[in-house]
């Protein structure tokens, strides 16, 4: 007998990353209160500050296992590099002579797309993120559908660091204008996928993970 | 031996506030009456982690209610201080009465 749910997303959210214990409760005290006459500000800001208590008690109740959790993560992105990348590289000869050119045709934006902005590897890797972030989170799910946040976070590090080379790199002047599909674009493009759409896609293939359950057990995520 | 239940800062806010509501206190009545007599808002997610640490001690017990279409068909629980989380409040009011006492800063009243 469930009635309409008040903001889809946040309460999405909310189902899965509220503190597991009492969970049920919880999200239905928020959901009295906006059919009580409370705002959608309030709602999300209790979403926010709820999701965020619970991922921080998470992680301090259980440090080894959030850096197990990141062990775990980053080891398999570096696998997945160390393996794919010498086959992308194969892959990406291969298309781009036999292929590529069938493929593009007489479009340039269809070729700039594939050649400077690797659009099928970009794909591709946004695959690799999601797994990444499903495995993390569906070894964890017990304790900590947290982490899955935190894990996405630390994916922000060495983006930050390419932004940073990205910017030392532009500053440069190598590349001079910024006409379509020049190489600046191309840096930019993929900076700003390492800093937005990777960790995005860690953070839903990791919620994919994560079930919406009533969490009405011993609080394990406490102590 | 038993463990010492030590009361946090936020514990200690908590269970006064789920004693001030009464018996069929919930998570954003607690919430709400701590925002009312201290002027900040706490998330309810707060308060619910706050109300697990209390039951593991011992503190608060539990019950819960009948699912309603208002909640989505969600239950509500319902919190109560048990006699160990009052006699641990009736312990830390001795104890920050007697901190309190002997602070020459604050004699005179505090404001």
């Amino acid at each position: 007998m469930r009635g309409p749910e008040p903001l889809r997303l946040s309460t999405w959210l909310l189902e899965r990353l509220a503190p597991r214990h009492r969970r049920e409760s919880l999200v239905g005290d928020l959901h009295e209160q906006m059919s009580r006459g409370r705002s959608a500000w309030w709602y999300r800001r209790q979403v926010f500050g709820t999701i965020l208590a619970g991922l921080t008690a998470d992680v301090a109740a259980h440090k080894l296992l959030a850096v197990r959790a990141l062990t775990i993560g980053w080891s398999a992105m570096y696998l997945v590099n160390l393996s794919a990348t010498p086959f992308i590289e194969e892959a990406r000869r291969a298309l781009f002579r036999q292929w590529g050119p069938a493929l593009w045709g007489e479009s340039e934006i269809v070729r700039q797309l594939w050649v400077y902005y690797g659009l099928p590897f970009v794909l591709l890797t946004c695959v690799v993120f999601m797994a990444v972030g499903w495995m993390v989170a569906t070894l964890h799910r017990r304790h900590l559908p947290g982490i899955v946040i935190v894990f996405a976070a630390t994916l922000l590090i060495p983006a930050t660091f390419q932004a940073m080379e990205t910017r030392r790199l532009l500053g440069t002047e190598l590349w001079p204008g910024w006409a379509w599909g020049s190489f600046r674009w191309a840096l930019l493009f993929h900076t700003s996928l390492s800093i937005t759409v990777y960790p995005l896609c860690a953070l839903i293939g990791g919620l994919w993970s994560l079930r919406a359950d009533d969490g009405n057990e011993l609080p394990e995520t406490i102590s | 031996m038993a463990q010492q239940a030590f009361l946090g800062g936020i514990e200690l806010l908590v269970l006064l506030a789920l004693m001030r509501v009464g018996d069929e206190a919930y998570g954003v009545q607690i919430s709400d009456e701590i925002e009312a007599i201290h002027g900040r808002s706490v998330p309810v997610g707060s308060v619910y982690i706050t109300l697990a640490r209390l039951e593991r001690k011992g503190l608060v017990s539990s019950r819960l209610g009948e699912p309603t279409a208002e909640r989505g068909g969600r239950a509500k629980t319902y919190f109560r201080p048990t006699a160990k989380g009052l006699r641990e409040v009736r312990l830390a009011r001795r104890t920050l009465m007697r901190l309190w006492d002997g602070v020459p800063q604050l004699e005179g009243g505090v404001v």
